[in-house]
């Protein structure tokens, strides 16, 4: 049983490898066997490099019932910035239309930070949300790491410092 | 197969205070005993000024030459000077199932309050067994080498829309080991619930060994373990020392580190499986629970195996990780008839909106905060459930569809004190329904299956029709359900 579910994923485009060819992308959804009250919305966010440490982003929200309005937003990593709205408010939208923003996000360096988008819906009163993330920059190196079987045999996954 | 509590008794070990007692003879106008060389008189025939416990909760003292008498709350203890002082239930908050070693001071909380002095038997406080814990053991039986310390995690206190700064908290009842430096196992034991561990062992002189905390509680009153997306157990480990250095070993996993929310989750856990002992549930089942930071499995609970899985934005999501745990306990001591499906609280079902709305009670009643909250970047969503009302229709009729913040909300209202609502209620009332009725209902009514129907004729089954016309108000008054007050637990007026 498995439940919602997101891609995350780094595409190389065919040719040269560039960084501005790296795009990348998470869409998240309402999962059929979830056991948490979830918002009824699809999200979909790419994130395109254009070159010194700026990305074009492309942000797609469908909800999957009719909401009486639809609200997007973007959490920027530490010391980005954004070329144009960083919120956009949409009114009644229907079951399956769609909602888009593109907005430009200059980060702050190549170093890795977290860009979110955050789509909101209100449901029986209760302002909804969903979210979805990529990683823009150059990931943090993964923690040192050794995995083994404790005594009674049980797997484990050791985080040092 | 328990073992014996150490006797709190000291006797004969401390003199009487050497002070004479007022009015102690030497004014009564004769007599040799006013001899300045006389031995003071013993008007507390042998009890000391100091106290001495003559019971497990019983102090006496010697005060002004009277006797005195004192119930201790929790224990009467004696320290290495001899003398004995009362300590109250609160020392128990860090101690937990297995109890704790300080040094050779062993302190138990099963039942009432015991501490006692291992090595005044001769013994020494050490882990003995995941039933049992720390218990005072023959030196013999343990290693000869010791190593003790503090094993804790950063919490972010969850509140609508926020989540705290990071602050240390013991890992309570965690599992601890020492590790050779080929990863081979020396010892293995479980904290006490300030965090603080003892571990015997054995090892060559000079080895390198350190000592390693996993997100797991071995004891068989909390059997539950956190593991990743890949069914590892999440661990921390300390930096290795030399074999029989004793130097405390402590070790604090920052919520930064990528594997830090893992002791978040297995403290819910703990919370949830106390909160069932103290509901009465006597055997505990083992949780599997999964998560992973970044992992996007969503959250959910199977009960074919066991295995609890968390979003991995839901680390620190106590609600949402005590919401499945409802699912646990709906799966092991209650009943649900959940068919599952996407939901968002909208009505649905009657089954899945108690399914989901009594799983969603019990994260509630655990926390006494009448909020869900699902936390994530941006701040997340919340929904407060004890003003707000999220009403079915009269008009439709018991077997409508109906929002789980419904259920929710009205089974909170019966768990609360009156005054939000009709109902002055308790977590034991409302609790005795979810745990007693729910599993074996007297009659079917409403959808097939089990829904907020059956959870209000087993109000009245388990706790009588005194409460009819305050529950008429809640059920007809303030949530517009059709119920009919003719359930199996009789008629209502
Ligand atoms: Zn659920």
């Amino acid at each position: 049983m498995r439940a919602l579910w997101a891609v995350l994923a780094l595409c190389a485009c065919q040719g040269a490898a560039r960084d501005e060819e790296l795009i990348v992308h998470a869409e998240t959804a309402p999962a059929a066997a979830s056991c948490k009250p979830e918002a009824p919305v699809a999200v979909v966010l790419d994130a395109r490099p254009v070159g010194g440490d700026a990305y074009a982003v492309t942000v797609r929200a469908t909800p999957s019932r009719d909401v009486a309005a639809l609200e997007l937003g973007l959490v920027l990593p530490p010391g980005a910035t954004v070329r144009g709205a960083e919120r956009a408010a949409f009114g009644a939208t229907a079951s399956g239309a769609s909602r888009t923003i593109v907005v430009t996000v200059q980060t702050a360096g190549p170093r890795a930070g977290q860009l979110t988008v955050v789509a909101r819906v209100p449901v029986e009163g209760i302002a909804m949300s969903r979210t979805a993330e990529v990683t823009l920059g150059t990931p943090e190196p993964p923690p040192r790491t050794r995995s083994y079987r404790t005594a009674d045999g049980e797997l484990a996954m050791e985080v040092r410092p | 197969m328990r073992l014996a509590i150490l006797a709190l008794l000291l006797t004969g070990g401390a003199a009487c205070s050497a002070q004479k007692a007022p009015g102690g003879g030497d004014d009564d106008g004769g007599g040799d005993d006013t001899s300045p060389d006389a031995p003071p008189a013993d008007a507390c025939a042998g009890v000391p000024a100091e106290g001495t416990c003559t019971s497990a909760t019983d102090l006496v003292r010697c005060v002004d030459g009277a006797v005195q008498t004192e119930a201790c709350t929790g224990a009467c203890i004696t320290a290495a000077t001899g003398a004995a002082s009362c300590v109250g239930i609160e020392v128990c908050a860090g101690v937990g199932p297995l109890g704790r070693c300080d040094g050779d001071t062993l302190t138990r909380c099963d039942g009432g309050v015991a501490i006692g002095d291992c090595a005044a038997a001769g013994k020494t406080c050490a882990y003995t067994d995941d039933a049992v814990g720390y218990a005072c053991v023959a030196p013999a039986s343990v290693g000869k080498l010791r190593v003790a310390g503090t094993i804790r995690w950063e919490d972010r206190k969850l509140e609508p829309g926020v989540l705290g700064p990071p602050e240390p908290v013991p890992a309570r009842g965690g599992m601890v080991a020492l590790l050779d430096g080929a990863d081979a196992t020396l010892a293995t034991v479980s904290a006490a619930d300030d965090g603080t561990y003892v571990m015997h062992y054995d090892a060559p002189a000079g080895a390198q060994v350190r000592v390693v905390m996993y997100s797991r509680s071995r004891a068989t009153a909390r059997p539950a373990r956190v593991r990743d997306a890949q069914g590892y157990l999440h661990a921390f480990g300390g930096a290795p020392f030399a074999a029989g250095a004793t130097a405390p070993q402590d070790l604090l996993v920052k919520a930064s580190a990528t594997n830090g929310a893992a002791w978040n989750v297995l403290d819910n856990a703990v919370t949830a499986m106390d909160w069932l002992k103290a509901r009465g549930v006597a055997t505990l089942v083992p949780v599997y629970m999964y998560w992973q930071l970044g992992a996007r499995t969503g959250s959910y609970y199977q009960g074919a195996d066991n295995s609890l899985h968390l979003d991995g934005d839901d680390g620190y999501d106590d609600v949402v990780a005590l919401h499945e745990l409802g699912h646990y306990m709906q799966d092991e001591y209650s009943a649900s008839d959940n068919p599952g499906g996407a939901h968002d609280g909208s009505p649905a079902d009657p089954r899945l909106a108690w399914g989901e709305g009594s799983a969603t009670w019990v994260a509630l009643a655990i926390r006494n905060v009448p909020y869900y909250i699902d936390y994530s970047a941006g701040g997340g969503w919340w929904v407060e459930l004890e003003n707000r009302v999220h009403a079915a229709s009269m008009a439709g009729g018991m077997s409508q569809n109906i929002s789980e913040w419904m259920v929710a909300e009205l089974m909170f209202d019966t768990t609360d004190p009156a005054g939000e609502d009709s109902v002055d209620g308790s977590v034991e009332e409302t609790g005795k329904v979810f745990f007693d009725y729910i599993p074996r209902p007297a009659a079917a009514r409403g959808r097939p299956g089990i829904d907020l129907v059956e959870f209000l004729d087993g109000w009245f089954v388990e706790h009588g029709l005194a409460s009819c016309a305050v529950m008429r108000e809640l059920v007809h008054g303030k949530y517009k359900f059709p119920y009919d007050f003719k359930g199996p637990g009789g008629v209502c007026p």
